[in-house]
């Protein structure tokens, strides 16, 4: 008997995703992996999974899923999404019990302050397919890893590798959750000037630093382009130069002169200029910038960068201690307790895939 | 605005170090930021966590954790007054490779066009273009995709004013006294003069990648029917070019 997860139907942007594949941008390949590590990490201390095991990333919408056989321990992080179990609302952060022949039901973004357009789904054991140049994740542009480098089709049966309290994997005792965090409220996305910045004018530069914005729906794994309101004309435009490497976070401006930030399958060279660039403790809180949200870019400075990413790297490293025990309302419990989790969770005949 | 004296290092973002090498397509510039990379790579600094090269430039992403960046760029500056890199002469030990291309017909449908802009007949143009020695002088925009130059000064051709929506894997087309080869397909505003059987970009079989920057290239005109041949054997899996050394 194998480890299933059922995809009954499914949004049209939902992708397997992890850290990604370093190393290739030399070779035209940007390392890709999921636009949100923060959710990433959350997931993988929910479910007790290792940190780059393979997750369903979901943009703007999920899906519906099942699985069969195995009880399968579950969580949902990210941009929080309208969500069940056979009809009974399911709380975004918390690992949860899904037993054989339940059908989680994940629908659209919840808007508001804190809303986000990435949400993912966590299975204990994580998603198990056959790794593409190093990685599971899928590169949509460049079609490498995932299911083909596609996005995920109804129908679907995801391998999920066996939770084990002998492995690096422990499956839950109990369903634990985490606190909302900060990231996915913030309407200020830090940036730095790069090295050609000062190729703009510095009336330019000013401009972005002094107007609000909102991403446009030209966005998706690669690239996010700013939408400019009717009283926002056009940037100033440069000749494209010659190509130099490109990273995740730079803002490049177009040949029509609107300013596009370079995501996690951007090109690995690019010859359009680039004004400034996101520092990396704002990568995820951009990316799950809801489409039309306003928001403003903020000048940092290195130093202030550099502490940023300290802080942010601390907070993900310190989410097992942040993890609590859910309380739950007595009609969940239950629920939760019709089932014998440990017998579920662990079987003597279960084989690696 | 003042022009910077190269080699420049500047800070790109928070965990990233650019040196450029110069501000044109030249090939001892090219040569400078292959040979920069190539000794970078081996350094193997605390920190350092991938080194990129393009057309000019090469990028160094590190960890701002393991490594500040003034001592990165320290390093980074050290190494680049060890050795006059404008002056280096291409690695002896680099790969050359004399690939199989099918010009004009199905698979090149530009070419009688850059015959004419080129002032060449079209046996002219494949002559010329297959005799070139070509350097890989970056990949970029797409797996495996390959920049190739130069070209003699006449190939300095404008891209097209459209975007072809997609030309199939292993296309050859110009522009700017370049050839890009592409290993996957892909839209194009450069015009599409060949195709090789060669795929320089495979998902499933290591390594990968079987260009890298700095690789020399020559292309060899062959007729439809060995192309069609050759594609088989690519499709079944088949080496059908090895590179060679200069020694």
């Amino acid at each position: 008997m194998k480890r299933f997860l059922e995809i009954l139907s499914v949004g049209p942007a939902v992708t397997i995703q992890d850290r990604g594949r370093q190393g290739y941008a030399r070779f035209g390949l940007s390392a890709g992996g999921a636009m949100d590590c923060y959710a990433l990490a959350e997931g993988a201390v929910l479910v007790g999974n290792q940190k780059n095991d393979a997750v369903l990333e979901m943009a703007g919408y999920g899906g519906k899923f099942r699985t069969l056989e195995y009880p399968l321990w579950i969580a949902l992080t990210g941009a929080a999404m309208q969500s069940s179990v056979d009809g009974r609302n399911v709380d975004w952060r918390c690992s949860l019990l899904l037993a054989p022949g339940q059908v989680l039901e994940v629908g659209s973004v919840i808007e508001g302050t804190r809303g986000g357009t990435y949400g993912y789904l966590h299975v204990a054991g994580g998603i198990r397919i056959e790794p593409e140049i190093g990685s599971m994740g899928t590169h949509l542009r460049a079609g490498v890893g995932g299911v083909d480098g596609k996005v995920l089709k109804a129908g679907t049966r995801l391998a999920i590798g066996p939770p084990s309290e002998d492995s690096d994997r422990k499956p839950p005792q109990k369903a634990m959750t985490l606190p909302n965090p900060e990231y996915l409220g913030h309407r200020n996305i830090r940036l730095l000037w790069g090295p050609q910045s000062e190729r703009f004018s510095q009336r330019t530069r000013q401009r972005l630093l002094d107007e609000t914005f909102a991403l446009s729906h030209r966005r998706d794994r690669m690239a996010m382009r700013l939408h400019l309101e009717p009283d926002q004309p056009p940037f100033e435009s440069l000749l494209t130069g010659l190509s130099d490497p490109v990273q995740d976070g730079d803002i490049q401006m177009t040949g029509d002169g609107v300013p596009t930030i370079l995501v996690r399958e951007h090109q690995p060279t690019g010859g359009y200029p680039r004004i400034a660039t996101v520092i990396t403790a704002d990568h995820a809180a951009v990316a799950q910038l809801p489409t039309g949200e306003p928001f403003r870019f903020e000048l940092v400075t290195l130093d202030q960068a550099v502490e940023a990413f300290r802080l942010w790297r601390a907070q993900i490293q310190t989410l097992a201690q942040a993890a609590q025990p859910v309380i739950r309302s007595p009609e969940d419990i239950d629920n939760l307790l019709d089932y014998n989790l440990i017998d579920g969770v662990i079987s003597a005949g279960d084989q690696t895939l | 605005m003042p022009q910077p004296d190269y080699p420049t290092v500047m800070q790109a973002g928070d965990s990233g170090v650019m040196v450029l090498f110069g501000d044109s397509l030249d090939m001892a510039i090219n040569n400078a930021a292959h040979a920069f990379d190539a000794a970078l790579r081996v350094q193997n600094w605390t920190g350092v966590e991938e080194v990129s090269p393009a057309i000019r430039s090469v990028l160094v992403r590190y960890d701002p954790l393991r490594i500040g960046a003034d001592a990165l760029k320290d390093k980074i500056i050290d190494l680049l007054s060890s050795r006059s890199w404008l002056k280096v002469e291409p690695d002896p030990n680099r790969r050359i490779w004399k690939l199989p291309a099918h010009y004009g017909e199905g698979s090149g449908p530009d070419i009688e066009n850059v015959a004419r802009q080129l002032g060449k007949s079209v046996e002219e143009t494949i002559e010329e273009h297959s005799q070139s020695k070509l350097t890989v002088l970056m990949l970029g925009f797409a797996p495996g995709c390959a920049y190739l130059g130069s070209l003699p000064k006449r190939w300095d051709l404008p891209r097209l004013d459209f975007v072809k929506p997609e030309v199939p894997p292993g296309s050859l087309s110009v522009a700017v006294r370049q050839t890009v080869l592409f290993a996957t397909p892909i839209p194009t505003g450069w015009q599409t003069i060949a195709r090789t059987p060669f795929l320089s970009f495979s998902r499933c079989t290591e390594p990968f990648f079987y260009l890298a920057p700095g690789d020399e290239i020559t292309f060899e005109s062959i007729d439809f029917k060995t192309f069609k041949d050759l594609a088989r054997e690519v499709q079944r899996g088949k080496k059908i070019v090895n590179p060679e050394s200069p020694n």
